[in-house]
């Protein structure tokens, strides 16, 4: 094990060697010398947690030695090139038998995508996509498709976060930290590819309604039964179209009515009003 | 040989209820060379099931077992298994060569072994003039056979199929669901396909697994899905159009919806209404479309069972003809002869062939036997 790694144990005994950061709601990660590290927060006083965070930064900025992650992660540097705008896409191999597939998968992804300009590892999993933005957009559809197909062939799992487009100036680096919170965010989501229109909601749920009593309450109330949630989903899926949403569901449009008619009885939450089908559909997340 | 044996099975997801299971007891015993394909509206949790075979979700609890080996817990890649996504993307830069090559040479197999696999691949799906064409100068239909090559050249004895032909129109479809047909035919292997289109389901099924709600409603062959469905949903989901109900009370021999629809129950069928305690209940009457007649020769055999409704909308389908047609409130659809034509307005006599009639409870939903 790496000197830095062994210490920061015995330091801290209740911190574990992962391969990727690891429920960022609960937990702190750190990357010390190219090696995963994680911590329940539970476990640290404020004061700890504030340095660690600290340590943190600094570590991984002096571990990996690519210009672009040193334009990512701190605010004085230049960028490897000016005056262009960029997209970060982040991402995660898991179940990768080793550091040469991990490279491989990284080499074919990039194959795929247009301008890429630079790709790097940030751990032995984790990784950096960077793509001059030309005119065409990167469609998420179409990335989701090619990380399927290379998890397929390399019988691998992978989260990616489809970062927006920013010009590389002083600003980056504090929008890219943002981007980093949003992609941990992103990977205890149903898709393994996101961007923020796919990210966002959950992440700002997370952030401000999780803990909150009413919140939790009003999650109770309309988290009946599956179906009831499948029936809120295909509802505000299909922009409340009854047809739609009942041929999606298999129900006759009569006994979709019904069923919404009964969750007004029972919650007081009209689904056919758009917004209260927006809010149960935030309870829901 | 290749036997699937899937015990009693659940999924539940860690951010769900505790009593919220995307699949629950799923028990189902798939034969060696057998076509079973599972179907269900959106969220029933058929794709979860595909995915806890191919090893890309865990199973919460129950058994896998594949050839009499308990496989829960082995890795994706030590399953012999090849899969077919709904997407069928494959690598822009490479050719069609290559893309099918590229699982292989992950995989370290010799050129001479990968080279064979594709020309025979390509023989199978009639992509041996392709083969060095790029995925943009192909169409959709050939992307989707180079999709199956990929999983062809695994030569794996299980095939699974996640809704292969979804993102296809609706003619390529057709013609995409019979080479799939032939081609297990020709590669006799135990194939799972996932869809959410009875049709398919019907016309490619050796079996079909039915799914609602993370549940199977009925496990059958499509002639005993679409001929005696367990219950409502089945009654329901398989046939299209779809089959009509009608909310009934069975009193004495005679169904009636109290909105104009009134009609003898034939003997045989009233006598099980009767032994079952159904006189004087409410019951949900099925009726397949293509079992309501315009011919006048049926009215004259069953006169009791014959309706005056209003046609509201008629569709002329080529050598038969949909009729959505009235009687008082009841709104029913109807498939006959192109020969009983009849515009919307029109005034027919429509006969409902009560022996071929579906009655189910109505609070189980379950069919009386």
């Amino acid at each position: 094990m790496e000197e830095n790694v062994s210490k920061f144990l015995d330091l801290y005994p209740s911190a574990e060697i992962v391969n990727a950061p690891f429920n960022v709601d609960e937990n702190m990660n750190f990357l010390i010398s190219n090696q995963w590290v994680t911590i329940a927060k539970s476990k640290l006083n404020e004061h700890d947690k504030f340095l660690l965070s600290l340590i943190n930064k600094e570590e991984s900025k002096n571990t990996i030695k690519n210009l672009w992650w040193k334009k990512l992660t701190e605010e004085k540097q230049e960028a490897p090139q000016k005056g262009i705008t960029i997209k970060v896409f982040q991402f995660r191999i898991d179940k990768a038998q080793s550091k040469e597939q991990s490279q491989q998968w990284l080499n074919v992804f990039k194959d795929t995508i247009d301008n890429v300009i630079d790709s790097f590892f940030i751990g032995p999993n984790a990784g950096i996509v960077i793509q001059e933005k030309n005119k065409a957009n990167v469609d998420l559809a179409y990335v989701q498709q090619m990380v399927e197909l290379l998890d397929s062939d390399f019988y691998t799992n992978t989260h990616m976060y489809i970062g927006e487009p920013w010009s590389a100036d002083k600003d980056l680096s504090d929008i890219f930290n943002e981007e980093r919170e949003f992609f941990y965010s992103s990977i205890r989501l149903k898709n393994n590819v996101n961007d923020l229109s796919t990210v966002i909601l959950d992440y700002l749920i997370d952030r401000n309604l999780r803990k909150s009593k009413l919140f939790k309450n009003l999650h109770r109330r309309v988290n009946i039964d599956m179906a009831t949630s499948n029936m809120i989903n295909t509802l505000y899926e299909c922009d409340s179209n009854m047809a739609k949403a009942s041929k999606l569901l298999f129900v006759h449009r009569n006994t979709l009515q019904y069923r919404i008619e009964k969750f007004y009885e029972t919650t007081g939450f009209d689904l056919k009003n758009h917004e209260d089908l927006a809010l149960c559909f935030l309870l829901l997340k | 040989m290749v036997e699937i044996d899937l015990n009693h099975i659940y999924k539940k997801y860690d951010n769900s209820k505790e009593s919220d299971y995307a699949v629950s007891d799923f028990d189902l015993h798939i034969k060696d060379k057998e076509f079973i394909v599972f179907v269900g509206p959106s969220g029933c949790g058929k794709s979860t099931i595909l995915r806890m075979i191919a090893g890309l979700e865990d199973i919460t609890k129950g058994e896998l077992i594949i050839d009499g080996k308990y496989e829960n817990d082995t890795a994706p890649k030590e399953r012999d298994i090849a899969m077919v996504f709904q997407n069928y993307a494959l690598y822009p830069h490479m050719t069609v060569y290559d893309n099918m090559a590229f699982g292989l040479k992950l995989r370290k197999y010799d050129k001479t072994e990968i080279d064979k696999k594709i020309k025979y691949a390509a023989e199978v799906l009639g992509l041996e003039d392709y083969l060095q064409r790029r995925p943009a100068e192909l169409s959709g239909g050939q992307r989707q056979r180079v999709a199956l090559g990929r999983a062809i050249v695994r030569d794996a004895p299980i095939f699974l199929m996640d809704e292969p032909l979804s993102n296809l129109d609706a003619k390529l479809r057709v013609s995409m669901r019979a080479e799939i047909a032939k081609l297990h035919q020709r590669l006799n292997t135990t194939t799972i396909y996932v869809t959410h289109d009875q049709t398919e389901a019907m016309t490619m099924a050796d079996r079909i697994v039915v799914m609602s709600m993370g549940e199977v409603q009925q496990i059958g062959t499509p002639k005993e899905v679409y001929l005696h469905p367990k219950n409502k949903f089945v009654a329901g989901f398989m046939g299209s159009p779809s089959m009509n109900f009608f909310d009934v009370t069975y009193r004495d021999g005679m169904i009636n919806d109290g909105k104009g629809l009134s009609l003898k129950v034939p003997e045989g069928r009233s006598k099980v209404l009767n032994e079952r305690g159904y006189n004087g209940q409410k019951v949900t009457m099925g009726l397949r479309p293509e079992d309501i007649h315009a011919e006048g020769a049926m009215e004259e055999v069953w006169p009791n069972s014959t309706v005056n409704a209003d046609v509201i909308v008629s569709e002329l389908l080529g050598s038969t003809s949909m009729l959505y047609s009235k009687v008082g409130d009841t709104e029913f659809v109807a498939i006959v002869d192109s020969r009983d034509y009849h515009k919307p307005g029109d005034n027919v006599n429509l006969t409902f062939d009560l022996n071929k009639a579906h009655f189910f409870d109505d609070s189980s939903l379950d069919a009386i036997y």
